[in-house]
């Protein structure tokens, strides 16, 4: 019998490495999933292609542009700031994950929103709008909202942009006028 | 010999007699009744709404608000072909997903949220438009006209589909049914995510078409004698 016990302590040490193994094991969402860089407001951060610098962010209302008066039964959440693309031309994939939704960009403010594509290397200044029911200013999620900044709709082995807002804390205002898109030049 | 008790008789008498009692006992009671034929199962009647109502579905709910016939389109520019106008669907959709849903498909024939008259638009339709184009209703933001706008997630959005349709093919009064199709979540086999299929009419709108908005005559056009 005692001959046996080395090999029975084996035997648990392997079975325990394999539990511990498996238990440790990455899913494939965290093996593929994409490369975070957190944003802060004022700070520039770049992923592999997305630069972005976050100015002000807020609620309103409602939203004008010269051509366009964006009225809502919900609440506009509005992220001013300049993004850039360093190597190729792209279409920057904005959305706030509120909880388990997904909100993508608006597509209602047309060219008085950013969004559109950009050129390697010409940033461009403005800002992303949302459009979010009113419900989520009062729920647990809305203290914890998630806006990403990505070059696709699910990232996978790549890089994204996250910046974290609680939108019970940001300012409320009736009416903005939405700052014009434009090319960042200097 | 053994004299037979009554249960002995009975389990005696062959299972096909059984069974031809059985029958001739229900065709007797259905006769009076005008025959199985009209009994309808409950289980297969579509629900009825009313408009206004909310019709609350797995991927949009939908609540009809109204539905006419138009010469004046969302876009501000659209010209009707002659012998064609619009028939204007104004709804309020919710989209129940996680995700922001493109309102593209919602007058869609083979992908759309509602069908008018069991199939003569949208889902189930194989009408053309003034061009000869399988016709799909072209979904407009009623607030600010944007052309197929987003539907964010629990944010009630009221739309207008927009369809061609022949001038003489409904008139103001006529009553429309606008079936409800829902679809249901399932995993996606080949993508990833939650995907929502399994298209299924969820309830009618009976409804009366109105008068909407007339273009005026552009005097410009006028025949001048």
């Amino acid at each position: 019998m005692r001959k046996r016990i080395p090999a029975i302590l084996a035997l648990i040490g392997l079975m325990g490495g394999a539990l511990l193994l498996h238990l440790t094991e990455p899913s494939d969402e965290q093996i593929q999933g994409p490369f975070v860089t957190y944003a802060r407001f004022g700070e520039q951060v770049e992923g592999r292609n997305l630069t972005w610098i976050a100015e002000d962010a807020y609620l309103a209302d409602r939203l004008t542009s010269a051509d366009w008066i964006g009225e809502t039964d919900g609440i506009w959440l509005v992220i001013e700031g300049t993004i850039g693309s360093r190597l190729d031309i792209t279409s920057p994939d904005v959305s706030v994950l509120v909880g388990e939704r997904r909100y993508i960009v608006s597509n209602r403010p047309g060219d008085a929103a950013l969004g559109t594509s950009l050129a390697a290397g010409l940033p461009q200044s403005g800002a992303f709008v949302f459009e979010l029911p009113r419900s989520v200013l009062e729920s647990a999620e809305g203290t914890r909202v998630t806006a990403r900044f990505a070059t696709g709709f699910r990232v996978r082995l790549d890089s994204a942009i996250d910046m974290v807002l609680d939108l019970t804390s940001l300012e409320h205002k009736s009416t903005v006028a939405l700052p014009q898109p434009g090319v960042v030049t200097s | 010999m053994a004299r037979l008790t009554l249960r002995h008789r009975l389990a005696r008498v062959h299972p096909f007699v059984w069974i031809g009692a059985v029958a001739a006992i229900a065709g007797l009671v259905a006769w009076p009744l005008g025959g199985w034929d009209t009994v309808e199962l409950q289980s297969t009647k579509t629900p009825v709404a009313e408009p206004g109502d909310l019709v609350a579905g797995s991927q949009f709910s939908i609540r009809v608000e109204s539905a006419e016939l138009t010469t004046v389109h969302p876009d501000g520019f659209s010209e009707l072909e002659p012998g064609w106008t619009w028939l204007r669907i104004e709804l309020e959709v919710t989209n129940e997903t996680d995700l922001t849903e493109f309102s593209s498909a919602l007058g869609g024939d083979y992908d759309g949220s509602i069908t008018i008259d069991e199939g003569a638009l949208g889902f189930g339709s194989t009408a053309e438009d003034s061009e000869s184009n399988t016709l799909r209703g072209d979904p407009y933001l009623v607030s600010d006209g944007t052309y197929l706008p987003d539907l964010q997630p629990g944010l009630p959005t009221r739309v207008e589909v927009i369809f061609d349709v022949r001038d003489d093919a409904w008139t103001i009064g006529d009553e429309l049914t606008i079936g409800i199709i829902d679809r249901f979540p399932y995993e996606s086999v080949l993508g990833s995510g939650i995907r929502y299929g399994f298209p299924a009419l969820i309830a009618d709108v009976p409804i009366t078409l109105e008068q909407g908005a007339q273009a005026t005559p552009d005097p410009d056009d006028e025949v001048v004698p």
